[in-house]
């Protein structure tokens, strides 16, 4: 391979120009692999399904038509950011590298020139992009009802998807870790979403909404859309600081736990 | 030169040993065989070379390199592991495709030399079927294509010959000659059968319980394994059985022991241990044309790879 002379880094960590583009290269057609994998999964198709529910009772019931900006709001957080986009984090997520390693085509990815950091990254960022695609076409889809029957502000949508990739960031990150780490992913998983929703309130109710990971979400949020939510003793900033301190706590983790394992 | 060292590799997977101690040496530009039985540790050994597992202790070198996370290293072969490791949504040139890029990103000449890969393995014609819609011999030509795209300095083949009919065991084992010997690819390749590898490797090692059994040519390997004893039953009626017996009984230094005991009917079977199989089958047939006596039923007992080695192993 053609080396050029421009060195990047110190002396012990020195690489060529071509090969962090190589390497920059590679990484883009992971992603692409990762994507299209996601696309052509069944699962991706049955969460769509699963986030045009509310649409379809709206479209059924007319339900919130005479309160759209409310309404729409209500339902963005209660049923999209505590529910349906955390069990879109949860069902990608846990399965990101999981699945890779039931149908081996992990073996395919590792056994390439691919550093295994690199592969964490970048299934991370796929994840990310597909969540981020389904909650365009649901949260989209929700909202162009009010758009187009209640004539609710279309620039919400920009809101929402800052909130959603929030939202998205923090659980696909901390899936993709406990999809790695733990045996039995979804269970878990299934357990961190059911605490959001049950347990969660009452650990609320006794240690403050401080403990609540949506609700640090939601509050985060507010810098994108006009709702109110507040934790007390917590600045907007402060709540956004810790979720990319657990958001980028998960990568790093999942990076690490990925580099020690074994592929046997 | 050894392109491939371990030495003294040792795996523990919780109270089982996969590898213990485990010894090998592949030669750069040769066929290495890679053979045991099922369980004997073959996949482990592969996984530590091409850096999806490390080992518990001892050490492996790939291209005088610690293969675990190479980039470096990885260039530099091409793999097929033992499982069918492709995405079954893509369609084969497109999944070739896809895999090769992650090796030779920048390679502009890419669709050529997939063509030249599918027509070397006979699956140029399925080129736009999906992965999803073939047969396991046909993903298994796939994944072995999809190993040469970057042309591999080493290729690394775990059991590639399985599912094949003998049709496509010949033309891969006839690319896998054509590439070592034009191309000077260095190649291993692993297998539970030893007769599958003996017309194609230049050298095999024998592994079983994780440790080396053997290591050598083909004729030497092959001269091992017949040195085992070989239990042959013969069947005949008893005055034939005595004649044939009695003539076997003079032959010097084939037979081990014999037994006579009484067969179905109006038969005799006698049961042989040869260390010789061949040489005695000959000599058999000949005592039979000149004692004019006839032998119903013949049959090499046979024995499981697992015995072959417990013996090798001693």
């Amino acid at each position: 391979m053609e080396t050029e002379s421009t060195y990047i880094g110190t002396d012990s960590h020195s690489y060529t120009k071509n090969e962090l583009i190589n390497s920059f290269l590679r990484g883009i057609y992971l992603f692409r692999i990762f994507v299209t994998d996601f696309i052509q999964s069944r699962k991706s198709k049955g969460l769509i399904v699963l986030g045009f529910l509310p649409t379809i009772i709206v479209i059924l019931t007319g339900a919130g038509l005479d309160r759209p900006q409310i309404f729409y709001m209500d339902v963005f957080k209660t049923i999209y950011i505590t529910f349906l986009l955390p069990l879109f984090g949860l069902l990608l997520g846990t399965a990101a590298i999981s699945d890779e390693m039931e149908s081996h085509t992990i073996l395919q990815l590792v056994s390439r020139p691919l550093r295994r950091m690199e592969i964490i990254l970048w299934r991370y960022l796929a994840t990310l992009t597909t969540s981020m695609m389904i909650a365009f076409i649901v949260v989209g889809g929700f909202l162009s009802i009010f758009v187009t029957f209640a004539s609710l502000d279309v620039g919400l949508l920009f809101g929402s998807m800052m909130v959603s990739f929030i939202c998205i960031s923090v659980y696909s990150s901390i899936f993709t870790l406990l999809g790695l780490a733990l045996k039995k992913a979804l269970l878990w998983g299934t357990i961190l979403v059911l605490y959001e929703q049950g347990l969660g309130i009452l650990i609320v109710f006794v240690g403050g909404p401080a403990l609540s990971l949506s609700g640090h979400i939601l509050h985060a949020g507010t810098a994108f859309l006009n709702y109110f939510h507040a934790i007390p003793g917590w600045t907007v900033m402060m709540s956004t600081q810790l979720l990319t301190i657990v958001t980028l706590a998960s990568i790093i983790l999942t990076m690490v736990l990925f580099k020690l394992k074994d592929l046997s | 030169m050894s392109i491939i060292h371990l030495n003294e590799v040792s795996k523990r997977y919780g109270e089982v040993v996969a590898l213990s101690r485990l010894n090998m040496h592949v030669r750069e530009a040769a066929i290495t065989g890679f053979v045991g039985p099922n369980g004997a540790g073959k996949s482990t050994t592969i996984r530590m070379i091409t850096g999806l597992a490390r080992p518990d202790s001892g050490e492996v070198r790939v291209f005088d390199a610690n293969p675990y996370d190479s980039i470096t290293v990885h260039e530099r072969f091409g793999f097929v592991s033992e499982h069918d490791d492709l995405y079954p949504w893509a369609k084969v040139r497109d999944s070739i495709k896809m895999l090769a890029r992650l090796n030779v990103p920048r390679l502009s000449n890419l669709d050529e030399k997939i063509s030249e890969s599918l027509q070397a393995v006979g699956m140029a014609k399925y080129a736009d079927r999906k992965v999803s819609a073939l047969s396991k011999g046909m993903r298994q030509r796939t994944r072995i294509a999809a190993s040469l795209v970057h042309s591999p300095r080493l290729l690394i083949l775990d059991e590639p010959l399985k599912g094949l009919d003998p049709l496509g065991r010949r033309t891969i084992m006839n690319l896998l000659l054509k590439l070592n010997q034009d191309d000077k690819v260095t190649i291993l390749i692993s297998s539970h059968v030893l007769e599958e590898l003996e017309q194609l490797v230049d050298r095999i090692t024998l592994i079983h319980r994780g440790q080396t059994v053997a290591e050598g040519s083909p004729e030497g390997i092959r001269k091992l394994v017949f040195s085992y004893p070989h239990e042959i039953l013969f069947t005949s009626r008893p005055n034939d059985m005595k004649k044939i017996t009695s003539s076997l009984m003079q032959l010097d230094g084939i037979i081990r022991s014999l037994e006579l005991s009484e067969g179905k009917q109006e038969f005799m079977d006698c049961r042989v241990i040869t260390l010789q199989p061949e040489l005695f089958f000959d000599e058999l047939v000949r005592i039979s044309v000149e004692n004019k006596a006839s032998i119903v039923h013949v049959d090499a007992i046979s024995e499981s790879v697992e015995k072959l080695f417990d013996y090798l192993v001693g």
